[in-house]
């Protein structure tokens, strides 16, 4: 039954992201709910991971209280009820936390220190602007209150990916995670650069942790969670694509061990910022806004400066964490789930501008038809090469281990899902190849 | 540009997959000084668009050879840093083998034909299209035979050849950056 919940929350996360539910209470503003769908997708595919067929129901209704209440929170402009949901999607996280997890005072005081500083957040606010109603905040006091909550959010993000247990309690980390990004995108004004710089100079310091540590998956979690951080506050009324970054990135951590053996590549390019994923998108906005202010002083050429570093960074940390194999163990089903946010961070970070070239007239339909044919061939030669080892035989890696241990364990995926599971691989490939060709056709690069 | 940066990360992620550690980090510093150089190349145009850059330069002339003086010698700078990080990073493979030479070659005009479109290459649809084209290509090949013969050559070099053109590049980079530079 589970399963079947799990898989319902899933594409209720994903439909929603462009339907909003609109009532009294919620204004149905979708650019919010772009963060909040792969949130709410994530934690639902984490449920169904986690549970390995225990049928513990238990979990499902916590993260579905904590799930709805976050999509309220985002979609209300009133203060009370802004208050109520994320209260109750706070209650029931830390039910969540409480229940599943093994060690959970810290959990918890973090938790309870975020709200805190939420609820300062909207008194302060409250105090500046007196009313009933919750938008963005504008004032530099619930800023950084609020800016305060998302750190602590983040921070419980990273402990929940270490906390020790059966790792039932992991599906709040895109909840806990998703909670805090929302307020980053309610605030007005953008921070001072001085604070741009320095969660670059976090986000730098923990890349470097990664590189000496990339089989430690808080560690790997935390740089995800920074450097997305760091994007998003360089451009905070377009941090949609850097939260995602930073939600689907640390949701794959948190399933690292539970797929150690494979999904590799799909763990790298979530935690790089390597196109076409949302990393990316969020690293490009925020190279655009910074270059737009170097000419203002010293500390807007040091973070423009810092973002070339950083991106070097990810790359370093996406090949340390591809090649860390740490067990030969894997569960189909987590495998999946990280395959699933490998293809949500696709599909959510295409810059906008490929899509809209994607959507000019292309020419004759024909010579669509035949290019698009062409790259599925191109995408199925590939597999099969891949597949009778040929590709290792044209491109050798001296000196190195195998980047894709055998199977160790006794599990076997049935035919039945290994077969969509490439031909939805197969048909994006050949989408990425085409929209790129699409691209260059019409100037993108 | 934000196109090409994303290509470069994209091949520094295939190329670490070849790196042991070591070549790895020397491989990722030498990216960062590589984008950092491109960034400040288009900062001397203020726009990050290569449309842009090359329509500046169908006018103005190359942003290497534009002054006043002071923004010249910063372009440049910022020139040869990247030019110096392109050749490590190109370089910073063990071994390359018959079919590794198409990557390779496809790399080495992703490199030249960046460092020529930030830092020389005029708009082809300029009057000065002409003369303009005929340089382009010389400098094209120049640059492209000059990474080739530096990064086979760097690769049999020495550690400490590697890391001393990775310092200086390094250096120009925030002298430019940190002094004001063209921007």
């Amino acid at each position: 039954m589970i399963e079947f919940v799990s898989a319902a929350g899933l594409v209720a996360g994903l439909f929603s992201m462009n339907y909003p539910p609109v009532w009294r209470a919620l204004d149905g503003d979708v650019s919010r709910w772009h963060l909040v769908g792969p949130a709410v997708a994530a934690a639902w595919a984490m449920v169904v991971a986690v549970d390995r067929g225990a049928g513990n129901w238990q979990t499902g209704a916590l993260v579905g209280v904590a799930a709805t209440g976050m999509a309220f929170f985002a979609a209300t402009g009133w203060l009370v009820p802004a208050l109520i949901f994320w209260g109750c999607s706070s209650l029931a996280l830390g039910a969540l936390i409480h229940r599943e997890a093994s060690s959970v005072g810290r959990l918890l005081g973090l938790l309870a220190a975020a709200d805190v500083a939420f609820i300062a957040g909207v008194l302060a606010q409250h105090a500046e602007e007196p009313g009933w109603m919750l938008g963005s905040v504008g004032h530099e006091l619930p800023a950084g209150l609020w800016f305060a909550a998302l750190v602590l959010r983040g921070l419980l993000a990273a402990a929940l990916i270490h906390a020790p247990g059966d790792g039932r309690a992991l599906p709040g980390v895109p909840l806990a995670l998703g909670g805090g990004l929302l307020l980053l995108g309610r605030i007005e004004d953008p921070f001072s650069q001085g604070v741009v710089l320095l969660m670059l100079i976090v986000a730098a310091v923990v890349g470097v942790g990664a590189v000496i540590s990339p089989d430690r998956p808080p560690v790997v979690g935390m740089w995800v969670i920074t450097v997305s951080v760091s994007l998003a506050l360089a451009v905070p009324q377009q941090s949609n694509r850097a939260a995602v970054a930073a939600i689907l990135g640390a949701a794959a951590i948190g399933l690292w061990g539970l797929a150690e053996g494979r999904g590799h590549f799909a763990r790298a390019f979530l935690i790089g910022l390597t196109p076409l994923g949302a990393g990316y998108g969020a690293l490009a906005l925020a190279h655009a806004e910074l270059f737009s202010t170097a000419g203002g002083g010293r500390m807007d050429r040091a973070a423009l400066a810092l973002v070339s570093v950083v991106a070097a960074l990810g790359v370093i940390v996406s090949v340390r964490v591809a090649r860390a194999a740490r067990s030969e163990s894997w569960q189909p089903l987590a495998w999946l789930a990280t395959l699933l946010f490998a293809g949500l961070s696709v599909w959510l970070g295409l810059p906008m501008s490929m899509l809209g070239a994607a959507a000019l007239p292309l020419g004759v339909p024909a010579v669509v038809a035949a290019v698009s044919a062409i790259a599925l061939i191109a995408g199925l030669a590939a597999f099969a090469l891949g597949y009778r080892g040929l590709a290792a035989s044209l491109w050798p890696i001296p000196d190195e281990p195998p980047l894709q241990p055998a199977i160790a364990n006794s599990t076997v995926i049935p035919t039945a899902v290994i077969v969509p599971a490439l031909l939805v691989w197969v048909a994006g490939f050949a989408a990425i190849v085409w929209t790129t060709i699409a691209g260059l056709r019409v100037g993108f690069l | 540009m934000l196109g090409l940066l994303g290509g470069f990360l994209l091949a520094g992620f295939g190329r670490g997959l070849h790196l042991d550690q070591g070549r790895l980090v020397l491989s990722g510093v030498a990216l960062s000084i590589l984008t950092a150089g491109l960034t400040i190349g288009a900062a001397r145009w203020g726009s990050p668009d290569l449309d842009h850059i090359r329509g500046a330069q169908a006018v103005l002339g190359p942003a290497l050879l534009v002054g006043p003086t002071q923004v010249a010698i910063a372009t440049a700078c910022a020139a040869a840093a990247a030019l110096l990080a392109g050749i490590v990073w190109l370089g910073s493979l063990p071994g390359i083998n018959r079919s590794g030479w198409i990557g390779y070659g496809l790399e080495v005009s992703l490199v030249a034909g960046t460092l020529l479109a930030v830092f020389w290459w005029p708009a082809a649809h300029s009057e000065s299209f002409a003369t303009g084209r005929l340089a382009s290509v010389i400098v094209a090949t120049a640059l492209g035979v000059t990474l080739v013969g530096l990064g086979v050559w760097e690769q049999r070099s020495w550690q400490f050849a590697r890391s001393v053109a990775l310092v200086a590049g390094a250096l120009l980079v925030a002298g430019v950056f940190f002094t004001g530079g063209p921007a």
